[in-house]
Order: C-alpha cells, then structure tokens, then sequence
C-alpha cells in the first residue's frame, strides 16, 4: 500500500509526467519512467515547495523511485 | 567488452538525427567572422558566439603573430609552475582595472574558470544554490565540490528566498550561483533583485558572464554593470571565447581573496596555461571591446532588426530581442528539419534537442554578430521565412 505521502509525491510527479496505469511507487524513474534530468530537477522543486524542505541533490544519487524519495522527504519534514 | 556496449545507444541516437548530422558539421574554411564553407558551399554563420565579430580583427590577428614569433606555440605548463608569462598577469591586472577590482584570474577556458571558481569557494559544509538552467560547466562545477547543491526555479528571486530561508544561519555559508544573460534563451537574470535576496541573507553571488561580456552594460562589463550590482555581485566569471573570439576564462572579484584562488583550484593547476599567442589576441580584444563603443551598438542593432523582421513574419523568438536569439519549434522533427532546410539555404545556427534546452522543448539558437552585414540579415530572414513556412511552423 503506499503511503499518503507517497501518494503525494506521486501527484506531484504526475504534474510533470504522464504516470502509465500500472505506476507504482517502486517504479524505476529512470528506467521505466525514462525521467530527463531537468525533469527530475524540476519534481525536487515541486517536492521542496510542497514540503517547505530543501533536498540536497547528492542525497538524490540513490533515489530511483517515489517509495526512496518518500524517505528523503521524511527525513527532511522530521 | 561491456564497457563499449554502451555506444549502441550512442550509435543509434545519432543516426535519429538523419544524413545531415548536426553534431558532425565541418566548416571547411572561413571566409570571415561571419561566412564559412560547409560542405563545399557559402554559409552563413548564425551560429556562433562570436557576437563581436572579432575573429578576424586585425589588431588581434597582428598581435597574435607578434606573439607567437616572439614567445612561441605554447607554454607547455600549469599556471602554478613554468605556465605563467608576463603577459598572463598583464591581462589579470587588466581584467581587474575594467571591472575596479582588486584582482582577477585567468584560467585556460571558461568551462575551467566556472570549475575553478568553485571549486576554490565551496568546501565541506558549504551550501551552493544553482539557478535551474545555470550551463553544464557550472553544474559539473558543483558537483566537483563537496558543499551541498541546490537548484531553485530559473531567474525566481522569490524561490532563491524560499531555499535561503530553510537553509537558515547556514545561509551566510552560500553561494548562488546563475548566469548573466543566459546562453540559450537570451533572457536576462533579475540581478538586482537576486542581489538583494542574497544580502538579506548574506549569502555571496557568483555571475557567469560568458554571453554578457562586451554585449552588455555601458562599458560592456555585463549584465553586472547593466543590472547596477558591481558593488554587490562578489564573483563575477566569463570567457575569452565568446566576445572577445579568443579561449580561456577569468574570475575576478571585489573580494582580495580571489588573488588565492589558484591555490585552492585543481581546475587551475592541473591544466596548461592558454598559449601566449591566445593571450596577446585577448588582450587586444579587450581593448577593442573597450575603445570601440561602436562594436556593441552594431551588434544590438543587427539583433534588434532581426529580432523585429523575423517576429513580423510570426517566427515564435524570445519576447525581448537579444543577441542570442531562440527559435522555438513545436516538434523535435521540426526542429531537426529546420536546421537542415536552413543549411540548405546557406545559413548556419545551432539545433538544441531535448533535453538540451531548457523547458525541454526543441530550438534552433541563432546568434548574431555585429560583423554581420545587412545582405547577411536579409538571407538569414528570407531562409528562415522559407523553411518555416515549408514546416508550417509561422504564426
Ligand atoms: C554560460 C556559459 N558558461 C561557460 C561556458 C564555457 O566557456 P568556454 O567555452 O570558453 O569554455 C559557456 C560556453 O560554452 C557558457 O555558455
């Protein structure tokens, strides 16, 4: 089940990309999404505003999906 | 082999792009700053940098020769050891006096003055805050350096607060980072208001000038000078490639402590220093760039008439003319379809795919120079208004 902050990040993403039926927060943003890196740029903006955070981007190297992104941004709101 | 599997995909990008390969084009000789020949026919050069036509200056040229005759085809070394000739510190005073600084540096291209720069500034537990569609060399620049990056929404004073804000006491620990005219679209940074934001905080600003030096601001001392922030601004970095037709890059700053930077700078280091027919060619550029007001005004003045030809035929540019001037197209098709019809016609510009340009979008970039004469901005017009009308794409 994801979780209500997953499936908010998942909103947010779907504001830069069509999410395809069968997206689910382990899908591979850059595999199976094939995300540009300006896109992902872009979703850690929206993530930022949304949650009055800031994300370092080097936290992001092992972020490949919503379900990992979720848990920088938990850390982050904590 | 599986560490060469990886150009398949490579390979087959760039067959995508067709027969006429952008990325392979060859200017086969030049006939002037502004006229080549590629593939065995006159074209016009749309495409380049070389915004004031100083590729062929004479002064230039002479004192490149001089220099070579007299100092040789290079100085086989590093700034830090046998790579630094009178000459090299005679341009840093002079690039300091233009801007009434203490001091600059001269690096051996502009891509390694923004990696120098920053690296020497951000260490460990430094924050740097990069504008979105800030050029490639200063994003590897970040990422070169241990200080945590950010990025906040293109020429968005208000998203730069934001990020400053949360950053809290370790705002005075940042560095923001954007360009001053930016290299693709032509837009201008909101200097002055990002300027303000950083001091609220303060923060430090860096500014690449690489597109603005010598084509705007009174003096031609960038969007800096345009934007009334000299006093403010505490890095300003640019290149000897674009304007002044020449290579190599410089920092120079109101803080002393850039006068240190070669020594916290592997970027500066590890490199040769620029050969000293490069340096005596920069060095008469800039005086030209300084004592020849008249060069600036043409090429605002060409831009300006392109600019207003080509948006009354109902070509999609930039709002506010500039010397870089982008051609927005719907379709990545169209756009690769554009840059041939336009080669075919004569004309050279540069074609950005996604995700190259910034709001991923496809464009064709034109340039223009102030050694363009009118016949040339009249043949760039007429291609244009032929090759999109063929595509559909006039609105
Ligand atoms: C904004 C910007 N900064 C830096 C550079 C790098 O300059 P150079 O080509 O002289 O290394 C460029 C040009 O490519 C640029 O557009």
């Amino acid at each position: 089940m994801d979780s209500p902050l997953e499936l908010e990040l998942r909103e947010l993403l779907a504001g830069i990309t069509p999410l395809p039926p069968d997206f689910s927060s382990d899908t591979d943003l850059l595999d199976a999404l094939a995300l540009e890196s300006t896109q992902i740029m872009e979703f850690v903006m929206e993530v930022e505003d949304r949650f009055d955070i800031i994300i370092d981007q080097r936290q992001l190297a092992e972020v490949r999906n919503v379900a990992q992104m979720a848990v920088v941004v938990g850390k982050a709101v904590a | 082999m599986s560490l060469l599997a990886k150009f398949a995909a490579v390979e087959e990008a760039r067959r995508g792009l067709g027969e006429a390969d952008p990325t392979r084009t060859v200017i086969e000789r030049l006939e002037s700053p502004t006229l080549g020949i590629i593939n065995g026919a006159h074209t016009i050069l749309a495409g380049t940098n070389n915004y004031l036509g100083m590729t062929f200056d004479a002064e230039a040229v002479e004192a490149g020769r001089q220099a070579l005759a007299q100092a040789g085809t290079g100085t086989t070394g590093s700034r830090m050891a046998n790579g630094t000739y009178a000459a090299h510190v005679a341009l840093e005073a002079e690039l300091a006096e233009f801007y009434g600084y203490p001091a600059a540096v001269v690096f051996s291209t502009g891509y390694a003055a923004n990696l120098g720069a920053l690296a020497a500034l951000l260490g460990s537990g430094d924050a740097v805050l990069l504008d979105a569609d800030a050029h490639a060399s200063l994003f590897d620049g970040c990422r070169l350096c241990p200080a945590d990056l950010y990025t906040f929404r293109h020429n968005d004073p208000v998203s730069l607060d934001k990020r400053l804000s949360r950053l809290g006491a370790r705002a005075r620990n940042a560095l923001v980072v954007v360009e001053g005219l930016y290299g693709v679209l032509g837009d201008r940074a909101p200097l002055a208001d990002i300027a303000a934001v950083k001091d609220r905080h303060g923060a430090c600003l860096l500014v690449d000038e690489a597109h603005s030096l010598g084509v705007v601001g009174a003096e031609g001392r960038g969007m800096v000078e345009e934007a009334g922030v000299m006093d403010q601004v505490d890095f300003v970095v640019g290149t000897f490639s674009k304007s002044l037709g020449t290579m190599g890059g410089f920092c120079v700053s109101r803080h002393q402590e850039v006068a240190l930077f070669p020594y916290a700078s592997r970027p500066y280091m590890f490199t040769a220093s620029p050969s000293p027919a490069t340096i005596a060619c920069t060095r008469a550029a800039l005086r030209a760039l300084r004592t020849r007001p008249e060069l600036k005004e043409r090429l605002w003045r060409n831009a300006n008439r392109l600019h207003r030809e080509l948006s009354l035929l109902g070509v999609d540019l930039g709002d506010a003319p500039s010397p870089v001037m982008p051609v927005r197209l719907r379709k990545r098709e169209d756009a690769v379809a554009a840059w041939n019809g336009l080669l075919a016609e004569g004309v050279y510009v540069n074609l950005f795919l996604p995700p190259a340009a910034p709001g991923g979008g496809s464009l064709l970039r034109m340039s223009v120079s102030a050694a363009h004469t009118d016949d040339q901005l009249d043949r760039i017009v007429a291609a244009l208004a032929k090759v999109m009308k063929a595509l559909g794409a006039l609105g």
